[in-house]
């Protein structure tokens, strides 16, 4: 309910797509900025 | 009793506490709600500041942004000084010194720093998060922070608050509404049987009501039912006991334990000559009767004893017996029994035995000394012979009399009654002439007054004609010599009255009432001849047929002695 109220990660997903836009060759399928299902994001492999 | 509260109140303030619960429930679930809120944004706020940390080392100490900013979101990249360098949201905050705000001076004392605080630019409150930016050799390079906005928090946590609150009143009217209902559906039946009882008829209760109560009803229809019934039973008792209680001759007085009257009967009241109403507050240290049986109550004895009265010759024996209840004394009950007339009867009987031994001693003394002047010598002398003689001549005459008295008497007394009529006029007219010689040896006259036709009367032609003749040789007797004796037959619508009236003397008044009596003489007779018998004889027969004698002075001078005899009724 928490997630939901506050409209989720909506924020971080938003400045994450930003992000991706700036960094990555092709945003709809990052290789730098990757998404962790379940955990958040990661740099890269590292 | 009005301190009791009402289901109505209990079932109310249930309700009360459930709202009240509620709220408390919705107070703790909210404020859950409103720190897990925060975590979500703090945790949001950090994961900004770090990805935009790790961007930072990896881009060569460069802080790299998304083209497109929002206000929401806010990213600083500050000095080692706390002076920013970059700046998504104002691009020309470069060099403002923020060193001065805690998450900022947190960072640079190389932690973790966070702060809440009301941004005047933007008109909100916003959440940071500050973290320390080291180079490769661990050396501090500047802060990266990371800021969000509240304002989407506040929206979300509005809208929450307000379905909350609705939810919260929703419930509170519903509750409401079910405690009223509630208390209606117990309490208006309750009320419902509890006027019923009130009013005395309790019948089934009718509508939707609960079963337990239907039940309660039920239960309380019955009990009623049967108290009715034993109430029923027991008014029947009572009024039979008091039906038994009330006739009689036996006076019975029930008191309680107390000592005050309670029940009363005709009897007893007649017996203490005292009302129900007297009885009740009657002192109890008079001598009067009814003062001493109460005293006698009050004592509380049980006793049984014979009280005569001070003021005339009533004697009662008097009963008191304690009525045992539950092993204890429950009151008392008295039985009185009136036996003046058995004590009259006894005294008149030891009267009459010596009444009459004295009525046989004298003549029978007087032929004694007759007989013994004759022996000592008065033989002789033949003129003393003759008197002496001549006297106890008249006493053996006068025993005879008297003796032949007492067996009328007895006879009257004893004999069984017998039925029998006969015609008034005629046996009168017969009686009469049988007398006619005895009046005329004194010279008097008996002038019958009699009506014309037969007249029956219920009286044995022997007993009438007995009485009569006794009433007439009295008036012969006490009458003066010469005077005319008037016999008087007369029909009543009843009765048929006959009697003797002379032109004596008359009786004295004191002794109109006594003349019956046996063997009793008026003090200025004493010395004519007769037993005293007559008259006595006259009333046990007249007496034993229905009828009553009668005596009184006629208002000219002379006495009227006389009976009533009832008329003769065919049977059928």
């Amino acid at each position: 309910m928490g997630q939901g109220l506050l409209g989720g990660n909506k924020i971080l997903d938003v400045y994450i797509r930003g992000l991706r836009v700036k960094l990555e060759p092709d945003p709809a399928n990052p290789i730098y900025l990757i998404t962790v299902r379940g955990r958040g994001y990661s740099l890269g492999d590292s | 009793m009005n301190r009791r509260p009402t289901v109505n109140a209990l079932v109310r303030l249930l309700a009360v506490a459930f709202i009240v619960g509620l709220k408390a429930l919705g107070v703790v679930l909210w404020n859950s709600i409103q720190s897990a809120a925060e975590y979500g944004i703090w945790s949001q706020v950090d994961s900004v500041a770090r990805l935009d940390a790790r961007l930072w080392e990896v881009n060569g100490h460069r802080l790299v942004l998304p083209d497109t900013s929002n206000h929401t979101l806010r990213v600083t990249l500050l000095n080692d000084a706390g002076l920013v360098l970059q700046d998504t949201s104002s691009p020309n905050a470069r060099l403002q010194d923020e060193a001065q705000f805690p998450e900022v001076k947190a960072a640079l004392a190389g932690q973790v720093g966070r702060a809440q605080r009301y941004a005047p630019a933007i008109r909100d409150t916003m959440m940071f998060t500050a973290l320390p930016l080291r180079d490769e050799r661990g050396r501090l390079r500047g802060v990266m922070r990371a800021g969000i906005s509240t304002g989407v928090l506040r929206e979300r946590l509005e809208v929450a608050w307000r379905t909350f609150a609705l939810c919260f009143v929703g419930f509170a009217l519903l509750g409401l509404a079910l405690a009223t209902v509630v208390s209606r559906t117990l309490t208006q039946p309750l009320a419902r049987l509890s006027e019923m009882l009130r009013s005395g008829d309790v019948h089934p209760l009718r509508g939707s009501v609960p079963q337990e109560i239907a039940h309660l009803g039920q239960s309380l229809q019955r009990i009623q039912g049967e108290l009715k019934e034993q109430y029923a039973r027991l008014v029947g008792e009572h009024r039979r006991l008091e039906a038994i209680l009330s006739r009689g001759d036996e006076g019975i007085l029930l008191a309680d334990p107390s000592g005050v009257v309670t029940f009363s009967n005709p009897a007893a009241l007649r017996i203490l000559r005292v009302s129900a109403a007297e009885i009740k507050d009657w002192p109890r240290t008079e001598p009067d009767m009814c003062s001493r049986v109460l005293a006698m109550i009050s004592a509380g004895d049980e006793t049984s004893t014979a009280i005569s009265s001070p003021d005339d010759d009533r004697n009662v024996i008097v009963a008191v017996y304690a009525i045992p209840w539950a092993g204890e004394t429950h009151g008392h009950a008295v039985f009185l029994r009136d036996v003046s007339h058995l004590v009259r009867v006894d005294r008149m009987r030891r009267e009459f035995i010596a009444n009459a031994s004295h009525e046989l001693r004298t003549p029978v003394a007087a032929v004694s000394n007759a007989l013994e002047a004759l022996e000592i010598g008065a033989l002789q002398d033949s003129q003393k012979c003759g008197a002496f003689l001549e006297r106890a001549r008249r006493s053996v005459d006068r025993l005879a009399r008297l003796s032949e008295g007492l067996l009328e008497l007895s006879m009257a007394e004893s004999s069984p009654d017998r039925p029998g009529d006969c015609d008034a006029v005629e046996t009168a007219q017969q009686t009469i002439a049988s007398r006619q010689s005895a009046a005329a040896a004194r010279g008097q006259t008996l002038q019958p007054t009699l009506p014309s036709g037969p007249l029956q009367v219920a009286m044995p032609e022997d007993d009438y004609s007995r009485v009569l003749c006794n009433l007439i040789d009295n008036a012969i007797k006490y009458a003066p010599e010469g005077s005319t004796i008037e016999v008087m037959v007369k029909a009543g619508p009843k009765f048929v009255s006959v009697a003797a009236l002379d032109t004596g003397s008359g009786i004295e008044p004191s002794d109109l009432a006594l003349i019956f009596d046996r063997f009793y003489r008026a003090d200025n007779v004493r010395s004519k001849p007769g037993s005293g018998l007559g008259l006595s004889i006259a009333k046990i027969l007249v007496e034993r047929c229905g009828g009553r004698v009668t005596a009184a002075n006629r208002p000219g001078g002379g006495a009227a002695i006389g009976f009533e005899v009832p008329l003769f009724k065919r049977e059928g």
